[in-house]
């Protein structure tokens, strides 16, 4: 069986996974977004995700280390690797305390600012490309490509505040509170900015090169304004929490 | 010298699990015996303290057999022992202090 899901949040990815093995259905694999799954069952494994050092690899240590444990390494993607342990040998959670916690998500905080930094940079190269194009069904596909990886980067600063917030949790937690870090949570751009930034690219790329029917002119025309709607609403939404 | 003390719990019942050779698993039990189940190290909370005390020289690999079958142990370093002193006496003096509480009931 193969499911496809978009996971920002590595605990939301790990509960879905843990679901599924509670139904019967055992991750084996992960490819962009594509989950496959083998019967296994029900609750038979408990599933965690780290995050490690390398990229599409960990380290011989990590994996005797992890061997040693009992706990499988069943996929590596990107810097995240997917764990699982047979329930049978008892709980299984891997960060135990609050120190190793907080190391674990700041490694994950360094991580998504590696990719915004990443993103920008794209970002850019879209957006002097669009100013040195000439003809403008060209400029509409570098235009469009900037709002979707716009999009993305609302998306991933989201993440930042919500790992953020965690951390806050985490420090407040040994006292140690960081008046920078508080209340993040409040802070975090608005999901409409990111809809709206996303729908507007959309409505862009939608744009025929001359002479579409009406229909599909006003349909256009509603898209983007619904674009234009859902990122002043988003815009809004963001400055009045932030001014909180 | 950076500060090395306090400890964490994890890190204090890792050094103390290992004044002999121990292993992973083996590190997992013992403390968890030593504080009747009450702190069980988890995998990552473990492999990252044992990466940190590596690195930092408290700790150091003390047989490693190419033997698969064989685990890997650890073993405390002289310079382990020294912060686990340090950390010791601090501990020592908050207990000592800590009976002065006794001494304001009557």
């Amino acid at each position: 069986m193969v499911k496809f899901r978009m996971y920002f949040d590595k605990d939301k990815e790990t509960e879905y996974l843990n679901a599924m093995a509670g139904k019967g259905y055992a991750m084996t694999g992960f490819c962009v977004g594509f989950y496959s799954f083998d019967e296994c069952w029900p609750g038979e494994y408990i599933y965690q995700v780290d995050i490690t050092e390398g990229f599409f690899r960990v380290s011989n240590d990590y994996r005797e280390f992890m061997q040693e444990m009992g706990v499988e390494i069943v996929c590596l993607w990107g810097p995240w690797v997917i764990l699982r342990k047979k329930a049978a040998e008892g709980p299984f959670q891997l960060y135990t305390d609050v120190e190793s916690s907080i190391e674990h998500y700041e490694k994950i905080k360094k991580l998504f600012k590696i990719a915004i930094a990443m993103e920008i940079i794209c970002l850019t190269m879209e957006a002097s490309c669009a100013v040195g194009a000439t003809d403008s069904s060209s400029i509409a596909m570098y235009l469009a490509g900037c709002s979707l990886l716009a999009a993305v980067i609302v998306l991933l600063v989201r993440e930042v505040c919500r790992v953020k917030e965690i951390l806050a949790e985490l420090r407040a937690r040994l006292g140690q509170e960081d008046p920078h870090e508080t209340r993040w949570g409040n802070r975090r751009p608005s999901l409409f900015l990111c809809l709206g930034v996303f729908l507007n690219g959309l409505t862009i790329l939608l744009m025929p090169e001359q002479g579409g029917s009406d229909l599909y002119e006003a349909m256009k025309g509603v898209l983007h304004a619904l674009a234009l709607v859902l990122m002043g609403a988003g815009l809004v939404d963001t400055l009045r929490r932030r001014g909180r | 010298m950076e500060k090395q003390t306090p400890l964490t719990e994890a890190l204090f019942y890792i050094l103390l699990s290992l004044r002999k050779p121990n292993h992973g698993y083996g590190i997992i039990q013992e403390v968890e015996g030593l504080t009747d189940g009450r702190v069980v190290l988890g995998p990552g909370t473990l492999y990252g303290a044992i990466q940190t005390m590596t690195a930092k020289g408290w700790i150091r690999i003390y047989s490693e057999e190419t033997d698969s079958r064989k685990k890997k142990e650890y073993i405390i370093t002289e310079t382990g022992r020294r912060v686990f002193a340090e950390e010791k006496r601090r501990l020592e003096e908050l207990l000592r202090n800590a009976e002065k509480m006794e001494e304001g009931t009557w």
